[in-house]
């Protein structure tokens, strides 16, 4: 049994599909709507296997439907129809293959196929999810203009469309082009939008097809660079020689410029000139929240400041106030502090007992600690 | 010692903080530690200035 949902606001268009399918097959149940806000009441009744929806809709259009679909059923495939359709960005979407993408008017014998495809997809155990990219070709088709904060994993980004033009991008106190190629390439993503652009100035000059490109291209040579070093295994024997010290070393970063030796021996230092008072201490990346080197590394407080960071410099620019500057300090109520340093793609984080002097923490250690950082990221 | 070299870097960072620090120092490639120790050589100026006028979005003989 699959139940199929229709969401549409042409009645005559709905009740020809909703007749239509798949007649004489009891195993296909067909449901309407004819918004999006009715189709979300429906998702929330019945247990929806697929979707089909058109995205021209009052009240609540289908880009509000796919965005709360990624958000609270990700499993449900969705197929997508259009009027604005061209060959070249079928063939964009079908190569990303996230959702399916019709154009009107439709062929009822295509739409079945298209369907028992994404049926079938879901039997064989795959969860379809939303794909970035192919959400991004149907805003910039349909000239939206809006903001899309996207959601991966422990990562929270924007994206500013004006009448479909990629105008900015942020993530992490970072924007424009640079950061929308890593935006751009996020996997299982969760999509939020508001329909209405918070940026004015573009900082962005490129179409969205060539960004899409790029940030691909980009993770692919990234992906080769991993395993050529995943091969290598260079330096493996220097840095197993600081494990015994409990200083924690990812042996496959992202970054395949970054000196590990050199990064072991800054928590190395931070370590002697702090002593006993450095409970622990992670230097994550910023894209993933993943611990590149550490002591006593807590991979959650990784994601968690990480996450905290992101969020604290968005409520601080959007309600008008400086974001963050060279570091920031908690006062925690078991008389521990942590203090985050955000470095470019990076942050460094420590959680400190109370018996560090404050002096000795931001004049010496602190630092010292940026200076041996630095020289890990440029060897 | 690098007085113009360590002149941009404490533009940068002025301007920029931590962050446009590293990010100028893996542009860069020279870390603010080396920089100071190096010789103003011309053409090394040249390609700070030219890094930090990108990062900053005008060109940085203006913020002298």
């Amino acid at each position: 049994m699959a139940n199929i949902l229709i969401v549409d606001d042409d009645e005559t268009f709905v009740l020809s599909l909703v007749e239509g399918l798949f007649p004489g097959k009891p195993d296909f149940k067909v449901f309407s709507a004819k918004n999006g806000k009715e189709a979300v009441k429906m998702l929330k009744a019945k247990k929806i296997d697929l979707v089909v929806t058109d995205i021209k809709m009052p009240e609540m259009d289908g880009f509000e439907l796919v965005a709360f679909i990624s958000k609270n059923y990700k499993a449900i495939s969705i197929i997508v129809i259009t009027a604005f359709g061209t060959p070249e960005i079928e063939k964009n979407l079908n190569e990303i293959g996230a959702f399916q993408y019709l154009e009107k008017p439709l062929d009822i014998n295509v739409l079945e196929e298209k369907i028992l495809e994404g049926l079938k997809q879901l039997s064989d155990g795959y969860v379809k999810g939303i794909s970035l990219p192919a959400f991004l070709q149907m805003i910039a088709m349909e000239r939206e203009t809006c903001t899309l904060t996207i959601k991966s994993n422990e990562k929270i980004g924007c994206l500013y469309f004006d009448q479909g033009v990629l105008i900015d991008a942020e993530y992490d106190n970072q924007q424009g082009e640079e950061i929308s190629y890593d935006i751009l390439t996020w996997e299982g993503v969760e999509i939020e939008i508001e329909k209405k652009c918070k940026k004015t100035a573009a900082a962005i000059d490129k179409s969205l097809n060539h960004l899409l490109i790029e940030a691909y291209r980009r993770k692919d040579e990234q992906k080769k660079r991993q395993e050529q070093a995943a091969k290598s295994g260079e330096g493996e024997d220097d840095l197993l020689s600081l494990a015994d010290e409990g200083i924690y070393v990812n042996k496959n970063p992202k970054e395949e410029k970054m000196d590990l030796k050199k990064l072991q021996d800054a928590i190395k230092t931070l370590k002697e000139d702090l002593g006993d008072g450095l409970l622990a201490t992670d230097i994550w990346t910023i894209s993933d929240g993943q611990a590149l080197a550490g002591y006593n590394t807590q991979p959650k407080a990784c994601a968690l400041f990480n996450r905290m960071t992101f969020q604290m410099n968005r409520s601080l620019k959007d309600s008008g106030f400086p974001v963050l500057g060279k570091y920031y300090m908690l006062d925690l109520a078991d008389k521990k502090r942590v203090i985050v340093i955000p470095l470019s793609d990076y942050q460094w984080g420590m959680l400190l007992d109370g018996s560090v002097a404050m002096g000795l923490l931001l004049n010496v250690a602190l630092p010292k600690a940026i200076d041996n950082f630095e020289q890990a990221i440029t060897a | 010692m690098a007085a113009k070299l360590e002149k941009i870097y404490n533009i940068i960072e002025e301007k920029l903080g931590n962050n446009g620090r590293l990010k100028f120092a893996q542009l860069t490639k020279i870390p603010r530690t080396q920089a100071v120790e190096m010789d103003d050589a011309p053409e090394m100026v040249a390609v700070f200035k030219r890094i930090a006028s990108e990062m900053l979005g005008k060109n940085i003989d203006e913020l002298h």
